[in-house]
C-alpha cells in the first residue's frame, strides 16, 4: 500500500497541529449566496429556496447559469441550474424554462461522453417534469444514444411525462437494447406509464 | 480445565517423558509441595507450575500469594465477592435485590446451573451457568480482572433491578473495543433500561423494524441520574434543543450517546422509551428489534469497504483515470489509493482515527444493474441492504444518484454501526463527479457523508442551522459544510463524535 506510510505521517501531524488542514475547492466567481444554493452535496434546492435567493427572475437567472459555457464558469452549478429549472412546472415562466431545456438536449445530444453528457441528463429529467407529454419528441431521439448512461434516463423521462405516447418508443428500444441498466430503467418507466392509465 | 483434568495430563505428560523416578518437576507424583520444585506445587498429588490466578486452578480452587491452588470450602448462602470464593459445583449468585441499598448487590454462594458459559448469549440469568446474564452476555463475578476468564476483565456493571431500581456489581465482561446485544421487545413501543457499564465510552441505540412504512426509534431517553436527554417533539425548535440530536425514520434508526462533543457518559441503567409508529395514523403494529453497541475502549480503526456497481463505460471515464472502476482497478490505482484513499486517510487523521492497510473491495457488477444509477429512496434502501460488512463503513460507488448535481448520500444521520444489510448501512458516492472534480475534492465528498454516517450533522445547513456542537463553527472550511466548496476542517468537539463512534475497532 504505497500511500500509508506518507498519509500515517501527514494525519500525526495534524493531530499534533490539533486541527485539520483547510483544502477547500475554490468557490467561482459569484454571488455566494447562489454559489451556496446551488452546491449543495446531497441535495437540489427546492424551488421555494430558490425563489428566497433568486426572487422573481429566478428561471432567467438559473438559465443564466445552466447556459454559461464561459471558462470561469463551474459545471457543478450548471448542471444543478438545468436540474433545478424542472421545479418550474406550473410556473408562469415554465415555457421559458422549457425552451432552454431544449436547447440543452439539442446542444448536447450528440455528446459522447464528459460532463456535457451531465448537462444533457440534467435537462432531460427536467424537461420531462414540467412539459409532460409536449416532452416526448425531444426525448425520444435519446433512446438510441451511444451513452447508456443517457438512454437509460431518457427511458426515466419519459417515464415522467406520463403520457401514452411514450409507450411505444420504449416498448420499440427495449427488443433491441443491450443493457440490462436500461431495460430495468425501460420496465419502470412503462409500469410507471402502466400505472397512470 | 479441572484441576483432576490438568493434573492427570501433567501427569501423563511425566509418565511418557520417563522422568518418573526421582523428579520434582512437572507430572512427578507427590504427597506435599516440599517434594516439588520452587516453581512447582503439589496439586492432586502431581507437582504441577504454580498459580499466578484463580483460573490457573480450576473450579473451585483459589490462587494463594504462594502460588499455591488451595481447595475452596464454602456452604450454600455463604457470601461471596467472586466465583472463586465458591466450591466446586457452586457459583457466586447475585441477590435479586439491593437489600442494604448501598448501590452494590451482595452475593452468596450457590448451586452452579446449567446454563452458558461466560461470554455466552443469552436473555435471562438462567441461560447462564453462573446465573447472571449481563449485556445479552453470560458473565460472573469478580474483585479483579485475573479473576475472568482470559479476553475478559472486571467491570463495574449496572444491573436493573425493577422499573426504576438499579445496583453495580462487579462482573466479567469481554474485553472487546464493542460489545453488542439485542433487547427483546413485545410490543410495538415500550420502556427499555439499558445498563452501561463503566467503562462505556459511549452506546448506540439502533431500532429495527422489518417494514418500509413504520417509522420506529426512541422517543425519550433518561440518564442515569433523570437528566433528560431526549424527548421526541413535534416541533423543529423541539428537535434542536434536545441535547441529543436525533429523529426517528423508516425501517431503522440510530442514537449514539455521548452525540454533542461535551457531553459526558454516566454508568448506570438508561430509560429509553422506543416506538415503531405510523404516523400519522398514531401506534404502529410493528414490534421493533433493538440492538445496544456499547464502546468499551479507546479504538480508532475504521474499517472501510468498498462496493463497486457496474461502472463500465461511464461518461465521466476520461477524467478519472481509471478506465473502469471496480475492485482490481481501485486496488492497483495509483490516483485512487493516493488522491482518493489517501486524502480521506488525511482527512480522519485530524481525529486520530485509522484505516485498515487495506480497505475490502467487493465487485456488484452483475449483481443488481438497476442499482448501477439510483433514481429515487427506494433504490437507495436496496442499495445499502447490500452491505456485507460487519464492522467499519460501507461505501457505495454509482454511476449516478437523484438528482443530477447529487454528489453523495446517506438516508441518516448517525447511520447504524455493526449492522450490515439494512436500508441505512451506508453511504453512496456518485461517479459523475469526476466529470468536474478531482479525486480529491471526491475525497472531501466522500468523508463529509462518512463522518455523518458516524454521528456528525452539517456544521451549518442549507437553512443556516447549525450542528449542536458547542465549538464548530459555521465556516464552509470545515468537513461538515453542506456544500461543495468546503475545507476538511474539524473542531475539537467534532473530532471527540466520530472517536466515539460504536463502529469504530
Amino acid at each position: 500500500m504505497k500511500w500509508l506510510p506518507r498519509i500515517l505521517g501527514a494525519a500525526m501531524l495534524a493531530g499534533a497541529a490539533g486541527v485539520g488542514i483547510a483544502t477547500a475547492l475554490e468557490a467561482p466567481a459569484g454571488d455566494p449566496q447562489v454559489v451556496e444554493l446551488l452546491s449543495g452535496l446531497n441535495y437540489v434546492p427546492s424551488q421555494s429556496n430558490i425563489d428566497v435567493v433568486l426572487g422573481e427572475g429566478a428561471v432567467e437567472d438559473l438559465i443564466e447559469i445552466a447556459e454559461d459555457s464561459s471558462i470561469d464558469s463551474d459545471p457543478g452549478l450548471r448542471i444543478r441550474a438545468f436540474r433545478s429549472l424542472g421545479q418550474y412546472d406550473g410556473n408562469p415562466q415554465r415555457a421559458t424554462a422549457a425552451s432552454a431545456l431544449r436547447r440543452a438536449i439539442a446542444d448536447y445530444g450528440a455528446e459522447s461522453s464528459g460532463t456535457k453528457l451531465l448537462y444533457l441528463r440534467a435537462s432531460m429529467l427536467s424537461l420531462a417534469a414540467i412539459d409532460g407529454g409536449n416532452a416526448v419528441s425531444n426525448l425520444v431521439t435519446m433512446l438510441g444514444h451511444p451513452s447508456r448512461d443517457i438512454r437509460a434516463a431518457c427511458a426515466q423521462a419519459l417515464g415522467i411525462t406520463g403520457v401514452a405516447a411514450a409507450i411505444q418508443p420504449l416498448r420499440a428500444r427495449d427488443l433491441i437494447e443491450p443493457e440490462e441498466q436500461v431495460r430495468l430503467a425501460i420496465a419502470d418507466a412503462l409500469f410507471l406509464l402502466g400505472s397512470k392509465g | 480445565m479441572s484441576v483432576l483434568a490438568a493434573t492427570a495430563a501433567m501427569l501423563s505428560l511425566y509418565l511418557a517423558s520417563g522422568l518418573a523416578c526421582g523428579g520434582a518437576g512437572a507430572g512427578a507424583p507427590c504427597q506435599s509441595h516440599s517434594e516439588c520444585d520452587d516453581s512447582y506445587q503439589c496439586l492432586a498429588q502431581v507437582c504441577s507450575p504454580k498459580c499466578t490466578r484463580n483460573s490457573d486452578c480450576g473450579d473451585g480452587f483459589q490462587c494463594n500469594e504462594a502460588g499455591v491452588c488451595n481447595r475452596v470450602f464454602a456452604n450454600l448462602g455463604d457470601p461471596c465477592g467472586s466465583e472463586w470464593d465458591c466450591e466446586i459445583g457452586q457459583s457466586c449468585v447475585l441477590e435479586h435485590g439491593d437489600s442494604n441499598d448501598d448501590q452494590k448487590l451482595e452475593s452468596s454462594c450457590q448451586e452452579q446451573g446449567e446454563g452458558g458459559r461466560v461470554g455466552s448469549t443469552c436473555i435471562a440469568d438462567d441461560d447462564c451457568r453462573d446465573s447472571l446474564c449481563s449485556l445479552g452476555h453470560c458473565s460472573q463475578l469478580c474483585r479483579i480482572t485475573d479473576d475472568c476468564p482470559d479476553g475478559n476483565r472486571c467491570e463495574s456493571i449496572p444491573r436493573v433491578l425493577g422499573v426504576d431500581d438499579s445496583a453495580f456489581f462487579a462482573g466479567c465482561i469481554e474485553d472487546t473495543s464493542v460489545l453488542s446485544t439485542t433487547i427483546a421487545m413485545s410490543e410495538s413501543s415500550g420502556t427499555l433500561r439499558i445498563p452501561v457499564p463503566s467503562s462505556a465510552e459511549s452506546f448506540a441505540i439502533v431500532a429495527e423494524v422489518s417494514d418500509k412504512i413504520h417509522l420506529v426509534g426512541v422517543t425519550r431517553v433518561d440518564s442515569p441520574s433523570d437528566f433528560l436527554l431526549f424527548r421526541e417533539s413535534d416541533s423543529f425548535e423541539g428537535f434542536l434543543a434536545n441535547p441529543i440530536r436525533y429523529a426517528r425514520s423508516k425501517e431503522v434508526s440510530t442514537l449514539i450517546f455521548p452525540s454533542n462533543g461535551v457531553q459526558e457518559i454516566e454508568p448506570g441503567v438508561y430509560d429509553v422509551e422506543i416506538e415503531a409508529s405510523l404516523p400519522p395514523f398514531g401506534p404502529g403494529t410493528a414490534v421493533p428489534k433493538v440492538s445496544v453497541h456499547y464502546k468499551l475502549r479507546d479504538s480508532h480503526i475504521l474499517d472501510l469497504t468498498f462496493y463497486f456497481l457496474n461502472l463500465e463505460d461511464h461518461p465521466c471515464k476520461e477524467s478519472m483515470g481509471i478506465d473502469n472502476l471496480d475492485k482490481s482497478s481501485a486496488k492497483n490505482s495509483d490516483v485512487f489509493q493516493d488522491e482518493y484513499l489517501g486524502e480521506i486517510h488525511n482527512i480522519f487523521g485530524y481525529a486520530n482515527i485509522v484505516f485498515p492497510e487495506e480497505p475490502e473491495y467487493v465487485n456488484l457488477k452483475r449483481e443488481r444493474p438497476d442499482l448501477d444509477g439510483i433514481t429515487d429512496e427506494q433504490d437507495l434502501r436496496d442499495l445499502f441492504r447490500l452491505a456485507d460488512n460487519e464492522d467499519g463503513l460501507a461505501i457505495f460507488f454509482v454511476r449516478s444518484l437523484p438528482s443530477d448535481g447529487v454528489q453523495t448520500l446517506g438516508t441518516t444521520i448517525p447511520g447504524p454501526p455493526r449492522t450490515p444489510g439494512g436500508p441505512s448501512s451506508g453511504i453512496v458516492v456518485a461517479l459523475d463527479s469526476l466529470c468536474y472534480r478531482s479525486w480529491t475534492t471526491l475525497a472531501r465528498i466522500t468523508a463529509h457523508s462518512m463522518a455523518g454516517q458516524m454521528g456528525l450533522w452539517n456544521n451549518r445547513d442549507p437553512h443556516g442551522i447549525t450542528d449542536p456542537i458547542g465549538d464548530s463553527d459555521s465556516s464552509t472550511g470545515n468537513l461538515m459544510y453542506f456544500g461543495e466548496f468546503g475545507g476538511t476542517e474539524l473542531s475539537e468537539g467534532q473530532r471527540r463524535v466520530l472517536s466515539l463512534y460504536p463502529g469504530l475497532r
